[in-house]
């Protein structure tokens, strides 16, 4: 295998770990006391998100760890003036762990980063628009519309790509099978849990 | 042309899309919120007067007739 190859899997895997990583993380902080079928839902699912986020790092460390702080720093956005454990507001910590990933990987690394995990998330938010509205959590393509969000999406993944192509597609790759895997498995494990229960 | 020049060209068209139908959208929510308001009064109107429909609840009173249809 040529190494050009080789280190495209390996990004690949550690982007994968790290999707994985994050998605547990997000899962556990929004439903921490509901026991779902699905792993990353369950109580002690961040024991593996450390776990999947150790694995990715250690294929290569900037692009996992500086996805992971991208990730971070947006989902904290999402509550800009809510206080955290920390004691500091939510853009206050966006801001520290964006700015701690630009000193530590390069602010070319963490951009694009960034932008590409804002558009994960605003495709999270088309694709989850009725879930979010029956559970009331914040969604912007209800807030300022599909067109709207679809479009900036596509503004930040072209961005992205200016910065680092590879990085921007195989991210966004990594996201979708991610996804299919935890829809795929959440479904089942729903199905086999209603099973029982009947 | 390069492929950041038509990753630029691509951002920038995009950008103006963006703008120009966000705030297209915005104009033609406000507006019809406007041209709405106008409009029901007028039709509430034209529904008590025409159909006997309350303007409130917007019941219809029995025809006269109804005791006569039921048997």
């Amino acid at each position: 295998m040529s190494p050009v190859i080789f280190e495209l899997w390996k990004d690949a895997f550690s982007l994968l770990l790290t999707g994985a990583a994050i998605k547990t993380m997000d899962d556990s902080l929004d439903a921490p006391s509901a026991p779902s079928a699905c792993l990353t839902e369950q109580p002690g699912a961040l024991a593996y998100a450390l776990l999947f986020l150790a694995g990715g790092a250690g294929l290569n460390a900037a692009l996992a760890i500086s996805l992971f702080f991208a990730a971070y720093a947006i989902g904290m956005a999402y509550d800009l003036t809510e206080k955290m454990p920390s004691g500091l507001y939510g853009y206050q910590e966006s801001l520290l762990v964006a700015g701690v990933g630009a000193a530590l990987f390069g602010w070319a690394e963490m951009l694009g980063s960034l932008l590409v995990i804002a558009c994960i998330q605003l495709l999270d938010d088309l694709r989850d628009q009725t879930e979010d509205r029956l559970s009331g959590q914040k969604n912007l393509a209800r807030r300022y519309g599909q067109v709207e969000i679809a479009l900036l999406g596509t503004i930040l993944l072209l961005a992205a790509a200016r910065l680092a192509l590879v990085k921007a597609v195989l991210t966004i790759l990594a996201s979708l099978v991610i996804t299919a895997l935890v829809d795929h498995y959440g479904r089942r494990g729903e199905e086999r849990r209603l099973d029982y229960d009947l | 042309m390069t492929f950041d020049a038509v990753i630029q060209i691509l951002i920038i068209l995009l950008t103006a899309v963006l703008a120009g139908y966000a705030a297209g959208r915005r104009a033609g929510l406000r507006e019809g919120c406007r041209a709405g308001l106008a409009e029901a009064p007028l039709q509430l109107k034209e529904n008590a007067l025409l159909k006997g429909e309350c303007p409130i609840c917007g019941t219809c009173p029995p025809p006269a007739n109804a005791h006569l249809v039921s048997e």
